[in-house]
């Protein structure tokens, strides 16, 4: 059973996961690139690297560098945390060669749900339901798509097999373009992912984006979560999330996620994990599965108590879920803002010196953040510099009280999205709640009109 | 003010207040005043560049070796020319030795990280005099 720790992120997440590792007794070593040499991870570790310049290429995505500080550091473990590597099915593998524990599944089911076609089909196999439309990629035969794209019905969506969080797609309200989508997309499929399989499926209009939880341990226990809304995003980037989603029949949500639980053990997961789906009309439809802890994970310890890196941590080790699905109840509602440094009406990054740094607090209120007053937001990485999750028993309190949490908070040195949080937590059809993911857009290009 | 003699000055006392662990430091006089104040909790002091040299750098993590664990004399020794290629340092990560190189001809001036010493990516190792052709 591993004792110590490396975690090759940088960031909030950096610091949760050297939180959850330090809970469980275990030992941190933290990596930096040279632009971070300064951060709150690294002054917390236990142990300090640094492993490359700032480029991300060359210090947090690069395996080698990584590898090599784990050994130089005598870590047994490796957390990737989310984005970088964290969904790298190479470099799970590389972990495991190297003799040191992937803090995630097995690199097989990372590769399984990280082509969108094949992990499609284990769904369907597994009977979550999917968005209509073939679990085959398409054929270079274009009299074929076409029929494929008939049959689905219009409007269709075409997209990247190995594509992801909005990235590599098209949408088709009629049969006029479809040669050009197809081979556009399938052109920068090739590019952008190094793999040019495409394929296609109904394109929903008007969708909510909800996910549910799971965690898996390796004696076969996988158990769900709750769910989670994340309609509100702007370019496909949450901003707001909360739990559990808002108006959707709890019966409902609860044979989803008894079937997300029962596909994790047939596809071998371990270690959480999240299956997104778009919600409309009261049907549910697969999406994708996010192989890693996410961003959004803290409302759902906030209405679960559940401490989720630390169990997934655990089943890391080796360790039985210490949870039945019989005991997570969820309590009350929680809602999340990630706070980016960024242009609040252009969402251009918006790095440089944190002069002021006033954090809220009160009941039901945590922030996760990695920031202090004085320190540098490089602009080599994601722009989020603090999560600030309230918990409330009904989903009014949990508003209010992010309400007056938003409004204490003080941020001087860089542009952040806290403005645009103060003023989404006023809108009309948001605090009604159950938005679809257009509404944050629309709102904005409303509001910057009027 | 800023001449290039009173960079070297500067650069001196900001030695001495790592050295003696102070992070403030104030001078005030009729012609001028000067506040240095140290990043609270910066990682130790890494070295500094005099006038004339050129550092060399970590390219990698490593545990620093002035000596290959084969022989029992240093690659080199403080005042020894080296040329442009030479291997003037190593970093070990498990049985892995990677060499640190002479970027150009030079004088090895000081060795500024004590052998077994674990290193990141950009540590200073050594401050060379270049020598010109």
């Amino acid at each position: 059973m591993f004792q110590k720790v490396l975690i090759a992120n940088r960031g909030e997440i950096a610091l949760r996961v050297q939180r959850a590792c330090k809970a469980l007794g275990l030992a941190t070593v933290a990596i930096c690139s040279e632009a971070d040499r300064d951060s709150a991870p690294v002054a917390h570790a236990d142990q300090a690297i640094c492993i490359g310049p700032p480029a991300a290429a060359r210090s947090y995505l690069d395996p080698a560098a990584i590898l090599l500080a784990a050994e130089l550091s005598g870590a047994e473990a490796i957390h990737p945390g989310y984005g970088f590597l964290s969904e790298n099915a190479d470099f799970a593998e590389q972990v495991a060669a190297a003799g040191l524990v992937f803090v995630g599944p097995p690199a097989q089911a990372i590769r399984l749900m990280g082509d969108k076609v094949s992990a499609k089909r284990a769904m369907r196999a597994a009977g979550v339901p999917c968005v209509p439309g073939p679990t085959e990629a398409l054929p270079d035969d274009l009299g074929r798509v076409r029929r494929i794209a008939r049959e689905v019905g219009y409007p269709v969506i075409i997209k990247a097999a190995g594509g992801g969080g909005g990235r590599g797609m098209r949408i088709l309200h009629t049969e006029e373009r479809l040669a050009e989508a197809v081979a556009v997309t399938r052109e920068e499929a090739r590019q952008a992912f190094g793999n040019p399989e495409i394929y296609l499926e109904k394109f929903l209009e008007r969708p909510r984006h909800v996910e549910i939880q799971v965690l898996c341990d390796t004696q076969g226990n996988a158990i769900w979560l709750g769910d989670r809304d994340c309609s509100m995003q702007r370019r496909h980037q949450k901003l707001v999330e909360e739990a559990p989603a808002p108006g959707i029949p709890r019966e409902l949500v609860a044979a989803i996620g008894a079937r997300c639980a029962t596909a994790c053990v047939e596809i071998g997961y371990r270690g959480a994990g999240t299956f997104e789906f778009l919600y409309e009309d009261g049907v549910f439809a697969f999406i994708e599965m996010n192989t890693r802890i996410q961003v959004e994970h803290p409302v759902t310890e906030a209405v679960t108590g559940i401490d989720i890196v630390q169990e997934q941590i655990r089943v890391a080790q080796g360790s039985a879920l210490s949870l039945r699905q019989s005991d997570p109840a969820v309590r009350g509602h929680a809602v999340e803002c990630r706070i980016n440094a960024e242009n609040p009406a252009t969402g251009l990054p918006s790095p440089g010196r944190i002069s002021r740094w006033d954090l809220p607090g009160g009941p039901g209120i945590r922030v996760d953040t990695h920031i202090r007053a004085g320190d540098v937001v490089p602009p080599h990485y994601d722009s989020l510099i603090a999560k600030v999750i309230a918990h409330g028993a009904t989903r009014d309190e949990a508003l209010a009280r992010m309400r007056v949490a938003l409004a204490e908070m003080r941020i001087e040195g860089v542009q952040t999205t806290l403005p645009l949080h103060r003023e989404i937590l006023r809108d009309a059809a948001f605090c009604a709640g159950g938005v679809d993911i257009h509404h944050f857009e629309a709102w904005l290009a409303r509001s910057k009109a009027a | 003010m800023t001449a290039p003699q009173e960079i070297a000055e500067l650069r001196q006392i900001v030695r001495w207040l790592r050295e003696a662990g102070l992070t403030r430091f104030e001078l005030r006089s009729a012609q001028r005043a000067i506040r240095l104040v140290l990043a609270a909790g910066s990682a130790p002091a890494q070295a500094m560049a005099e006038e004339d040299e050129l550092l060399v750098s970590a390219s990698m993590a490593g545990v620093f070796l002035a000596t290959h664990p084969g022989r029992s004399a240093a690659l080199v020794r403080p005042g020894e020319p080296v040329t442009a290629g030479a291997v003037i340092g190593l970093l070990r990560v498990g049985t892995l030795l990677t060499p640190v190189l002479a970027p150009r001809d030079a004088v090895l001036r000081r060795v500024l990280v004590a052998a077994g010493e674990t290193v990141g990516y950009g540590t200073p190792l050594f401050a060379l005099v270049p020598q010109s052709p």
